[in-house]
């Protein structure tokens, strides 16, 4: 008998009403390996760990954990076979310490004896390498400290499957590293570990074996030594893709934005926005990176309109036009002038998008108030919407039908080719390939770098270096409100800007 | 599906079948109607059912004002049983006082009833709406006054004496309060009711100046505290208005407000109390004395007798303890003052021969001077009376003129703690 | 297979979308079973509930009479139900209707009782209407004020305004406007201050149908609609496409308590004709439950109103013919709505029983025989 699957799952579907979100999907994963689950967003992968999890039930198919069926019905059973997946979005109380939520909910004994629980706890972390202090309270951590107390509350918790959920989306580059030191110790330890990802980078560096789904079916497992990135690509988008963005330079950049000091405070008084000073040329993407929650949401809002400026100007200049400044405008008054703003969100429709309305009813945002009299125009809207429908080929019954229940990709769609129809001589975006697949990605990207050759001032918050690094022209780098340096994207560096992001002006001894 | 054509022939046979109960309930209906019209025209013959309607402004279970009401409802049966006259009643509970109110006076119309009873003072102008429509029915307001200056035959208002009544209780607790001064438990000083009552309205007003009066035929020094609670029914707030009084030295505890808590809390403050339409010994034996009520059958009988006879109903009517409308619980012996049955007997007698007036004019003064002059009646509807004199023959002759009281007179030697909406 | 011996009993799994007949269906279904259920209550307090499904048709719709009644008593319950409507589409939590209810009450009532006589009957309408209407915009814009400054929790603040207002009327009851000293009744209005009937109802029926249209449109097709609808999705959508959200909200809040308050003054003009502490009646809290069954379709009101008003007067009914008490017919009221409320989930998921998935079997086989 061959080595025993610490995983096996066997022809597992899950359906959500009429999306088949795994179909028939068979998966298997042993001891002392790292797998990655690779695939585009909304391909299942985290919907098939979800079953493992406990959080989902299959409504088919089989599970064995070390060779044996098992019903996981809750989190607990999941446990109980020693499976632990760390979610995307951490559930820690922010008042405890790290100790106290990593036993949070356990029974042992009774009695919480939270001495040996820190024991333990360091036990755990000098074992693998974790750096934690089991009594700092979760809201004196960074992200990854964060993390590190959820993959500690797994490994408390006996688990040896672990599950992590896209762990480096929320990590530096120097973050990323550190945890898969970790994980390889893990691996050295014989626990069987998933890493569920997108970034074809990660998966070559990690992992031993490569699974593939797409649209939720399974394409197949493969060896990494055996692969390459174009040929994981392939196998995710299910066709060859070319993975180059063109980079043309315009020619005659002029000065469009020009921010001198900019500070905001947020409601409780904390300094989001710190002296931010830079300009934007029309005929350039300015990308904008940064750890989550560095600025990048304030820093659009600023220049929207929509979060107030206690300090600062910013300096707008149209295309033959005399520099005006926009602080102290409305956001209707900003729009006007030409400025737009497509963000994305984590929950993509919180900004921008009326989930609960069709595409004609979000295409009116930008207009509604046009015309006059009392009553709406819904004509041009919806003419905008068919366009938009047809050029950027948004998967729709109708353009009435709400863009809540579209698919990440075709609602990011419409807020884009939204904010690009009005054809604005500044265009932000913020995390506009957030969950989109590849090839749309790659749409959105053009359409990008469409607009900076059309003239236009382009800035770009981006989650991915290495997109940063392939598609704009100069990369602004904040961290905790500051602009910690401007680089070209030419000639940066990945660790370059990593360090940026986590040390003003990239000095180690901050 | 075959399972949906199941369903939906299922269905259909619901729906056929709540068509078919639909009628059977119509036809049930205007059988019931037929036979009251046949059993109106049968006139005087035995075995006589009428249907009779009330809104009732609460239900049987508040051990106050409607629950009188009930007792009088099963008084009034006995008695017309044996005038071979049945009395099939529909009840609407817990109307408030307002269009809900027609509501139910519609609906007790098309119900049927010859005779609709509306128990409370704000019904009035609600069943008002709805008698013009049903000419051929009786309308009654208890309590209210409407029907003498309306244009309606069919309307009707009826009330009782009760400050004949009030007067009794004031008498027994004036004996009380002399037995504890002529004890030596008491001065005559500390001779002091508190009195709680509902609103400083006519009819509690002249409740208690009768009751007062009673207990000041006993008990000259007596003086008396009234703390209005602004409701007619709230158990919480009657008894912190009679705690309040307790506090402020009062001995003796009475009310005009539906609730037995003002009882039970001079039973734990160890001093005496009278009761108000129902007898309270039972929560408050150490403490209640007696108590006095309406015995609504009085009038029910007659009304619903005079209607079953083909007669006239008087449209205005209001009796006293002479026609036993007004009626005494029965008297505590354990602690009443010695003598006291027969003294009450001796003032009922007077009250009901007329000898003795409630509101004698010689027993009390207003502002220090005698009453000569007091109007009863307001004809223009402003409120203030602006016809009858009410001050005749050394009286003022209260629910004379209309049923409903108008004593509003405050009296020297009683004191308003409050207005409560005065 | 043993691993089935261990799958949940029951799971739910959400619907693909639905046939919209089907779902009606199941609307329908839902009704039923609460008439079923109805029926087993009325069976146990041994009545026979055919008897008394029909006895409430019967009390409600069965003449004219009861018909009039009946619709008196659903008028004040559409109108508060379209007063509330953009607030709960704004997922402004409006449970104050009650209140503003009471305060355009209060505004009618004091023309009613002191400019009776000195103007014309039709102006004096006029202006009750139109006073009733502000009072209640007004009363509504105190929280919406407190919400969009400073993010006041709105549910609770309008729910504590009722209690303030229903204060008021208390107050002027037993003081100002009372009636007989000490009788804690105001007087009733001159007849000049009462609206006139239309086929035996007073007009306020009319009004509300007008209302009806007016509210379908001014949710569909206006600006303000528009406006109401983003800001109920997400409101920093609403800020990012330039709406004054603040300002929506005040608005919108006056709007819906200039209703309630146009309602106060139907119900104390047309039904009661005098003021009192109780003259909502609850009327602010039913419409909830109506502009929720009616998922906030004004014409749909019609329906719900028209369906709770028949309950409530066929209760009664019940009660007079066959001595059912009011309480049982409450009961029967809270199962249907509950059943109604409750079958929604059941258009939106499915149960899962253990087993159930044999009966699919065919069907999976057959789509593996295809591929």
């Amino acid at each position: 008998m061959e080595t025993v699957c610490a995983i096996e799952m066997r022809n597992i579907t899950k359906r959500f009403g009429s999306v088949t979100a795994n179909d028939h999907i068979d998966f298997s994963l042993n001891h002392g390996e790292i797998l990655a689950l690779l695939g585009e967003n909304g391909s299942g992968k985290t919907t098939l760990m979800n079953m493992l999890a406990g959080i989902y039930f299959p409504d088919e198919g089989e599970i064995f954990v070390n060779g044996k069926p098992a019903s996981i019905r809750s989190p607990k059973d999941a446990y109980d076979n020693r499976i632990g997946m760390i979610h995307q979005h951490y559930k820690l109380v922010d008042v405890f310490t790290a100790a106290e939520n990593i036993v949070l909910g356990l029974h042992e004994g009774g009695k919480l004896n939270i001495k040996a629980a820190n024991e333990k706890v360091r036990a755990i972390c000098e074992k693998y390498g974790f750096d934690i202090d089991p009594t700092q309270k979760i809201y004196d951590m960074s992200v990854s400290q964060k993390q590190t107390v959820e993959i500690i509350k797994v490994l408390y918790r006996g688990a040896d499957i672990l599950i992590l959920d896209e762990p480096t989306a929320v990590l530096t580059p120097q973050e990323t590293d550190k945890l898969f030191a970790i994980l390889r110790n893990m691996k050295a330890d014989g626990k069987a570990i998933v890493i569920i990802t997108h970034k074809l980078h990660e998966v070559m560096d990690l992992s031993d074996r490569v699974t593939v789904l797409r649209k939720g079916e399974y394409i197949g497992t493969v060896p990494t030594s055996d692969t390459s990135p174009q040929a994981l690509t392939d196998m995710m988008v299910g066709r060859a893709v070319t993975l180059n963005i063109d980079r043309p330079r315009y020619e005659h950049p002029e000065q469009r934005l020009e921010l001198q000091g900019v500070t905001c405070f947020d409601a409780e008084g904390v300094k989001k926005l710190d002296n931010v000073s830079f300009t934007a040329l029309g005929g350039e993407i300015l990308g904008i990176a940064g750890i989550a929650g560095s600025g990048q949401k304030e820093l659009l809002e600023a220049i929207a309109g929509l979060y107030p400026i206690s300090s600062g100007s910013i300096l707008y200049s149209p295309e033959g036009k005399a520099p005006s400044n926009l602080v102290g405008k409305t956001p209707m008054q900003i729009k006007k002038a030409g400025v737009a703003m497509a963000f994305v969100p984590e929950d993509r429709l919180g900004m921008g998008l009326v989930g609960s309305m069709g595409m004609t009813g979000n295409m009116m945002l930008r207009s509604w108030r046009k015309g006059k009299g009392i009553f709406v125009n819904r004509k041009d809207p919806n003419a905008l919407a068919l366009q938009v429908w047809k050029d950027l080929e948004v998967v729709t019954p109708s353009t009435e039908f709400p863009v809540r229940r579209l698919s990440g990709g075709n609602v990011q769609k419409v807020l884009v080719g939204r904010e690009i129809a009005s054809s604005p001589s500044v265009l932000m975006t913020a995390y506009a390939v957030r969950g989109l697949d590849i090839n749309t990605s790659y749409t959105i990207y053009n359409l990008m770098t469409e607009q900076k050759m059309r003239g236009t001032a382009v800035l770009f918050v981006g989650e991915d270096l290495d997109v940063l690094l392939e598609l704009c022209d100069r990369i602004l780098v904040l961290c905790g409100g500051k602009v910690s340096g401007i680089v070209d994207a030419r000639t940066a560096s990945k660790e370059e800007i990593g360090l940026l992001m986590t040390h003003i002006g990239g000095k180690e001894e901050a | 599906m075959k399972k949906f054509l199941a369903l939906l022939l299922s269905l259909a046979m619901i729906f056929a079948m709540v068509a078919c109960g639909d009628t059977s309930g119509n036809t049930q209906d205007t059988t019931t109607n037929n036979q009251g019209t046949t059993d109106d025209s049968s006139g005087e013959n035995t075995g006589t059912t009428i249907k009779v309607g009330m809104v009732c402004i609460g239900d049987e279970n508040d051990q106050g004002y409607t629950y009188n009401f009930m007792r009088g409802v099963e008084a009034t049966n006995e008695a017309l049983a044996e005038k071979g006259i049945t009395v099939d009643w529909s009840f609407i509970y817990n109307v408030t006082e307002d269009s809900s109110c027609e509501d139910a006076n519609i609906e007790l119309a098309e119900a049927g009833c010859q005779i609709i009873i509306n128990n409370s003072y704000g019904f009035e102008p609600y069943m008002l709406r709805v008698a013009p429509d049903y000419p051929e029915i009786t309308f009654i307001a208890c309590t209210n006054q409407a029907s003498a200056v309306d244009e309606l035959e069919n309307t009707h208002n009826a009330f009782a004496n009760i400050y004949e009544g009030r007067y009794l209780a004031g008498v027994v607790a004036g004996m009380k309060l002399q037995e504890l001064i002529d004890n030596g438990e008491i001065t005559a000083d500390e001779a002091k009711i508190g009195y709680v009552g509902a609103f400083s309205f006519a009819e509690v007003i002249s409740g208690f100046t009768a009751y007062y009066l009673g207990a000041k035929s006993e008990c000259p020094s007596v003086t008396m505290d009234v703390n209005f609670v602004a409701s007619w029914s709230d158990a919480t707030e009657e008894a912190n208005a009679a705690q309040a009084l307790i506090d402020r030295g009062c001995v003796m505890i009475s009310q005009h407000s539906d609730n037995t808590t003002p009882a039970t809390t001079a039973q734990t403050n160890g001093v005496y109390h009278t009761g108000y339409n129902n007898d309270m010994i039972s929560v408050a034996p150490d403490a209640s004395l007696i108590g006095t009520r309406i015995d609504w059958s009085v009038y029910f009988t007659y009304a619903i007798e005079t209607i079953v006879n083909g007669g006239t109903l008087e449209p205005d009517w209001c009796q006293g303890m002479n026609e036993d409308a007004v009626v005494m619980t029965p008297l505590n012996e354990d602690i009443a003052a010695p003598g006291t049955a027969e003294r009450l007997a001796e003032v009922e007698d007077a009250i009901r021969n007329g000898e003795l007036q409630v509101f004698d004019t010689s027993t009390f003064t207003v502002g220090g001077e005698e009453v000569t002059s007091c109007l009863a009646i307001d004809t223009d509807g402003d409120f203030v009376a602006d016809s009858e004199e009410a001050v005749f023959d050394g009286a003022f002759h209260e629910s004379l003129f209309q049923s409903a009281p108008y004593f509003t007179l405050q009296i020297d030697g009683i004191t308003w703690v409050n207005e409560a909406y005065g | 297979m043993n691993q089935s011996t261990k799958t949940p009993f029951v799971r739910l799994a959400k619907r693909e979308a639905m046939n919209p007949w089907k779902a009606w269906c199941i609307r329908i279904g839902s009704i039923l079973l609460a008439l079923i259920l109805g029926s087993i209550l009325i069976a146990a307090i041994g009545k026979n509930p055919l008897a008394a499904y029909g006895t409430i048709l019967d009390g409600s719709l069965g003449s004219k009479t009861m018909l009039r009644q009946t619709v008196r008593i659903a008028i004040p319950l559409l109108g508060t139900a379209l007063a509330i409507a953009p607030c709960f589409k704004m997922r402004f939590w409006n449970i104050g209707a009650e209140g503003q209810i009471t305060a355009g009450a209060i505004a009618a009532s004091y023309f009613a009782l002191y400019w009776a006589g000195k103007v014309p009957s039709a102006l004096l309408l006029v202006i009750m209407g139109v006073t009733g209407a502000l009072a209640g915009g007004l009363w509504a814009l105190i929280p919406a004020f407190f919400k969009a400054k400073w993010n006041t929790n709105e549910t609770l603040f309008t729910l504590m305004m009722n209690y303030i207002i229903i204060g008021v009327v208390r107050w002027l009851q037993g003081g100002p406007w009372e009636g007989r000293p000490g009788s804690q009744i105001i007087p009733e209005f001159d007849q000049d201050a009462c609206l006139p009937r239309v086929f035996g109802v007073h007009c306020g029926w009319i009004i509300v149908l007008i209302l009806v249209v007016f509210m379908f449109i001014y949710m569909r097709y206006t600006k303000q609609g528009y406006e109401i609808a983003v800001i109920g999705d997400s409101i920093n959508t609403a800020r990012y496409a330039g709406m004054n959200v603040g300002w929506v909200i005040m608005r919108t809040m006056f709007l819906s308590g200039a209703i309630s308050g146009l309602v106060g003054f139907i119900i104390v003009s047309g039904a009661d004709n005098t003021l009192h502490d109780g003259v909502a009646a609850g009327v602010g809290f039913t419409a909830i439950t109506v502009a929720w069954l009616s998922q906030l379709n004004p014409f749909a009101m019609i329906a719900i109103s028209g369906m709770l008003a028949i309950l409530s007067k066929g209760a009664d009914t019940l009660h007079t013919r066959m001595d059912i008490p009011a309480s049982i017919s409450d009961i029967i009221t809270g199962t249907l709505l509950f059943c109604m409320l409750g079958c929604e989930f059941f258009i939106n998921y499915q149960l899962i029983f253990r087993g159930s998935k044999h009966k699919h079997a065919p069907a999976e086989q057959k789509e593996a025989a295809r591929s």
